[in-house]
């Protein structure tokens, strides 16, 4: 008897390691970007493990579909299709501090992990709640209109604080251009 | 839902002013004046309605994710007068940098929203949006000086920084959420009432990790210097006030979303407060012998706000005793906010080219240019410093007592060593501008009516709130943290 949940999270959590590793690794940058596509894929097959149907579907599109193609579009714009080859070499204290602190945080990441044993969800949204009010599109539709609202309300002025910014720093640019502003 | 509506109304006026000015200055274009009246005007009114009707006990709003309480209106309207005074202190020296103004005041606006939401918020997702809506403005405004790399540098070292950071939040939020199954922050009390689990620890101690590094506590105070210095300097004046004060009551809000007076927690709360210790200790250290070297004054203030930062962590470790409160951290803020500003404020004033920054040699014999310059910045030096009739005096006796209370002897000795040497440079600043003649290099001071009079009234408040703080003290003593 085979479990198949456990065997697809394994694959897909294996495949989101080994890509996320290329993508800080691999010099050239748009083998780095062709990596993040196959992190982004992993993401979307995990969410689908735990019956998140819509947020899966919605990371391939804005994810693997929209951004991505923002990202191989900014290298295509920076025509940087030489591999990078200066890579500055930083001091071996910090080298010795990072690894330090890196290794801890793994080691404390596979002590939690060993003493979990088993998944369990958590959260007050179980499947059969999720069915009960009408399947993954309107549970979420209702979350985020009720209890939700105020995030939802908030994250509009992130957007409109990103919106002013981008243009107050692009419009820079056309000034600087021109040589008076 | 009137009454909720009624509450939020604070909130409510400050995102219509955001969205009127946003239409100004998209209509009146050629004129800087009306984004500049009408974010005036927004903080101004935002405080109004945030001071006049205190709430008498907390009211929880949007299933329990924002609290409208006296400690959420009195950092709300706080950080609007001190938005206020920003605009009004310096509109000379944007003018001057060539700095577009109307972008300004609105990315001003929204920061200010953000840093608000952030103290209110009892939301882990809440809190996450609102440090963005907040640092957003932040790192586009550490930009906004055109045509110098180091502003440049600076804004992309804090972005990359800054969402790193933002990051490790969100690693820390998930690590909770799998713990506990919510992201709220009064259930997550409930449920630490019985012991904390590995997986809990792990996760709040990553979301203070980003708060300590967004208060910039060494060891993760890296990018304070370079971003201060390369930032326009009412943005290094706002980030020191506004982002410090928003910063620092958002992490006590974190800290204490576990239950530390339950017996299940005594040992997490040992590793907690060390976890604190080393950041105070290192941040006091650093920050105050790293300061007697600098040259630059920018650079100084930011080493000077590096110690700040230690002296409110002395405050943070108090809190955790559940009779000694908040209040001390709340004494510090308002002092040191009041002070900032002043002196950065003051700082706007230096017509420095642009490829050096002002420097200490700025200061020199500056007593027989500007007296009054000298005077005012007198104050702001020797309230740093921490001397007696400024409230420098109150703001550190208040955490040095409060850190007492809680047992952190040795801590308190070593803060108050470090006090004596962040002493020399202040008092080596005041001896460069009276003791000394003007250097041929010194740069001049400009004259501008609108800073004179923040910085009038800053230097008041520093003088009368050293001279009478029991109104004060009592004040901010009213205003609890609620768990």
């Amino acid at each position: 008897m085979i479990d198949y949940p456990l065997l697809a999270f394994s694959a897909f959590s294996t495949i989101a390691i080994l890509g996320s590793l290329m993508v800080i690794f691999k010099k050239n940058p748009v083998a780095s970007a062709f990596a993040l596509v196959a992190v982004f894929f992993s993401f979307a097959g995990l969410y689908a493990l735990m019956s998140a149907h819509l947020v899966a579907a919605l990371q391939i599109l804005v994810y693997t579909g929209a951004i991505m193609v923002l990202f191989v579009f900014v290298i295509m714009l920076l025509n940087q299709d030489r591999p990078v080859e200066d890579f500055k070499s930083s001091s071996g204290i910090f080298k010795l501090l990072s690894g330090i602190a890196v290794s801890g945080f793994v080691f404390a990441l596979v002590k939690v992990a060993l003493l979990a044993r088993s998944l369990t969800p958590r959260g007050d949204m179980t499947e059969e709640k999720i069915s009960e009010l009408g399947g993954n599109v309107k549970a979420i539709a209702e979350s985020l209109f009720s209890d939700h609202v105020l995030q939802f309300e908030i994250t509009s002025f992130l957007i409109l604080a990103a919106i002013v910014a981008t243009i107050a720093l692009a419009k820079r640019k056309a000034h600087s251009g021109r040589g008076h502003s | 839902m009137m009454a909720d509506l009624e509450m939020l109304r604070p909130w409510i006026f400050l995102a219509s002013g955001i969205l009127l000015t946003l239409l100004i200055s998209v209509i009146r274009t050629e004129s800087k004046r009306p984004a500049q009246i009408s974010a005036l005007l927004t903080v101004l009114g935002t405080a109004i309605f945030s001071f006049k009707s205190p709430p008498s006990e907390a009211v929880f709003l949007f299933s329990g994710a924002l609290e409208v309480s006296s400690l959420s209106l009195f950092a709300l309207g706080g950080m609007s007068v001190l938005a206020a005074m920003f605009i009004l202190g310096t509109g000379h020296y944007l003018t001057r940098e060539k700095i577009h103004i109307s972008d300004y005041y609105h990315l001003l606006l929204i920061l200010v929203l953000g840093g608000s939401v952030l103290v209110a918020s009892r939301n882990l997702l809440l809190s996450f949006i609102a440090l963005e809506v907040m640092s957003l403005p932040a790192y586009t405004l550490v930009g906004f000086r055109r045509n110098d790399s180091r502003s440049n540098e600076a804004a992309l070292k804090y972005f990359i920084l800054g969402g790193a950071m933002g990051a490790v939040f969100l690693l820390g939020s998930s690590f909770i959420f799998g713990a506990t199954g919510t992201l709220d922050l009064s259930a997550v009390f409930t449920e630490s009432k019985g012991g904390t689990s590995l997986l809990l620890q792990l996760g709040h101690l990553l979301v203070v990790l980003a708060f300590l590094f967004k208060v910039a506590a060494a060891p993760l105070h890296f990018w304070k210097p370079d971003v201060y210095e390369g930032a326009p300097t009412p943005v290094t004046g706002i980030m020191a006030t506004i982002i410090t004060s928003a910063s620092f009551l958002g992490l006590i809000r974190l800290i204490h979303m576990i239950d530390f007076s339950s017996p299940g927690t005594v040992g997490y709360l040992e590793l907690m407060k060390s976890a604190l210790r080393v950041a105070a200790i290192a941040s006091l250290v650093v920050g105050s012998s790293v300061m007697i070297t600098q040259r630059s004054l920018k650079r100084m203030l930011a080493y000077s706000s590096i110690t700040h930062t230690g002296y409110l962590l002395l405050g943070v470790l108090g809190a955790f005793d559940e009779k000694v409160g908040i209040t001390s951290v709340l004494v510090y803020l308002l002092g040191y906010c009041v002070m900032s500003t002043g002196a950065f404020v003051l700082l706007t004033l230096a017509k420095a080219p642009a490829d050096t920054g002002t420097e200490l040699i700025d200061l020199t014999g500056l007593i027989k240019r500007s007296p009054f310059l000298t005077f005012l910045w007198t104050v702001f030096f020797f309230s740093m410093a921490g001397m007696p009739f400024t409230v420098g005096f109150f703001t550190k006796y208040s955490v040095f007592m409060a850190s007492l209370g809680g047992g952190e002897t040795v801590l308190v000795i070593l803060a108050a060593i470090c006090t004596v040497v962040g002493a020399y440079a202040y008092l080596r600043a005041i001896a460069l501008m009276t003791m000394r003649d003007a250097a041929p290099a010194a740069g001049d001071w400009e004259f501008s009516p609108g800073s004179q009079i923040v910085a009038i009234v800053a230097a008041g408040f520093v003088l009368f709130l050293g001279i009478i703080p029991n109104a004060m003290i009592q004040y901010l003593k009213g205003i609890p943290l609620i768990h």
